[in-house]
């Protein structure tokens, strides 16, 4: 991985740079097993015999905690500056907002569906 | 970076008035407005779901198998993009082709299994875009994912190019990480979209 022989362009990498990036593939790589195992799971407590309130509770918890470490490690949160958190997190404040307005907005009806 | 000897052309980049090299900071702000977009469309299939309940049963029609592999193999695409844009910070640009080369295969690979689906439901299923609202909001919402993912493997393949020109090098890291906040968002907006769109419906209340 750190095999300077690669380097191109005549830019040299510091040693710093280097062990951080180095630091990060262990990272990573733990990051996409956790990820994988936790579809795995999704995918079988699907099946289980559990009461559904359970199950989607679980699952919004796991897609929440699937979402959260993409954008913390994979999409390099937590080594950039905070202000792009905060840029991404008003972002998905608005449509979470939007999404949760709308879907509680347009209730049933109780007299049927709407012809379309 | 104190360390360094000569000037990093990556933290010139940082030399700005937020400390953000530009390009990143333009890709998060398209980042967040692009959340805002699949919210509008995760919200009308929902909604659509909700009111017209007894449309269509997804899970008469929906195989959850091959959409969970398919979720695999795009969550494996955005490890190897992080090592891609990990490589590229480091100047190695060998392992950058390979992760990169990796990334549009899952992504291929991605896009093959959103063919097979929706030919399968159309001509097997009868699940069309204009049959049922459900068939409207599915289409629409999966489709315009799979456009984000396409989009995503063109731009891929372009940077892939591009290592091979001369003069490519470590200098370049800022053009290939953005591309690869672009393609994590693409990986995150399926995260909802297979918990709230597929996995809900195989819940008994």
């Amino acid at each position: 991985m750190s095999d300077s022989n690669h380097l191109t362009a005549g830019h040299q990498v510091d040693q710093h740079h280097l062990a951080e990036e180095n630091e990060k593939y262990f990272t990573f790589n733990t990051v996409a097993m956790a990820l994988a195992f936790i579809t795995m799971t999704e995918l079988i407590i699907v099946y289980l015999p559990i009461h559904g309130t359970i199950v989607f509770t679980v699952l919004t918890a796991l897609s929440i905690i699937k979402f959260a470490a993409v954008c913390w490690w994979f999409m390099h949160l937590k080594w950039d500056k905070a202000l792009l958190t905060m840029l991404f997190c008003l972002g998905l404040l608005l449509a979470g907002g939007t999404v949760i307005a709308l879907y509680f907005l347009f209730q049933p009806d109780p007299n049927g569906a709407p012809t379309l | 970076m104190s360390h360094s000897t000569t000037a990093d052309p990556l933290e010139e980049l940082k030399q700005t008035n937020t400390g953000i090299e530009n390009k990143k900071l333009a890709m998060w702000a398209f980042l967040a407005s692009d959340c805002m977009f699949f919210g509008t469309l995760i919200s009308t299939h929902l909604i659509y779901r909700r009111v017209y309940a007894d449309v269509v049963d997804p899970t008469q029609i929906f195989d959850i198998e091959l959409t969970g592999i398919s979720s695999f193999v795009l969550l494996a695409s955005s490890f190897s993009m992080a090592l891609a844009v990990s490589s590229a910070h480091k100047g190695n640009m060998l392992l950058t082709r390979l992760a990169l080369s990796a990334t549009i295969f899952g992504g291929l690979v991605f896009l093959g299994g959103q063919v097979y689906e929706f030919s399968h439901f159309v001509h097997e299923k009868g699940l069309t875009l204009d049959g049922n609202i459900f068939g409207s909001s599915f289409y629409l919402l999966t489709g315009t994912h799979g456009t984000h993912v396409a989009i995503g493997v063109l731009w891929l393949i372009s940077h892939l190019v591009h290592t091979f020109t001369p003069g490519h090098g470590r200098q370049n890291a800022l053009d290939i990480e953005s591309t690869g906040l672009y393609w994590h968002f693409v990986d995150i907006v399926w995260i909802v979209i297979f918990t709230a769109v597929y996995l809900v419906e195989y819940l008994h209340f």
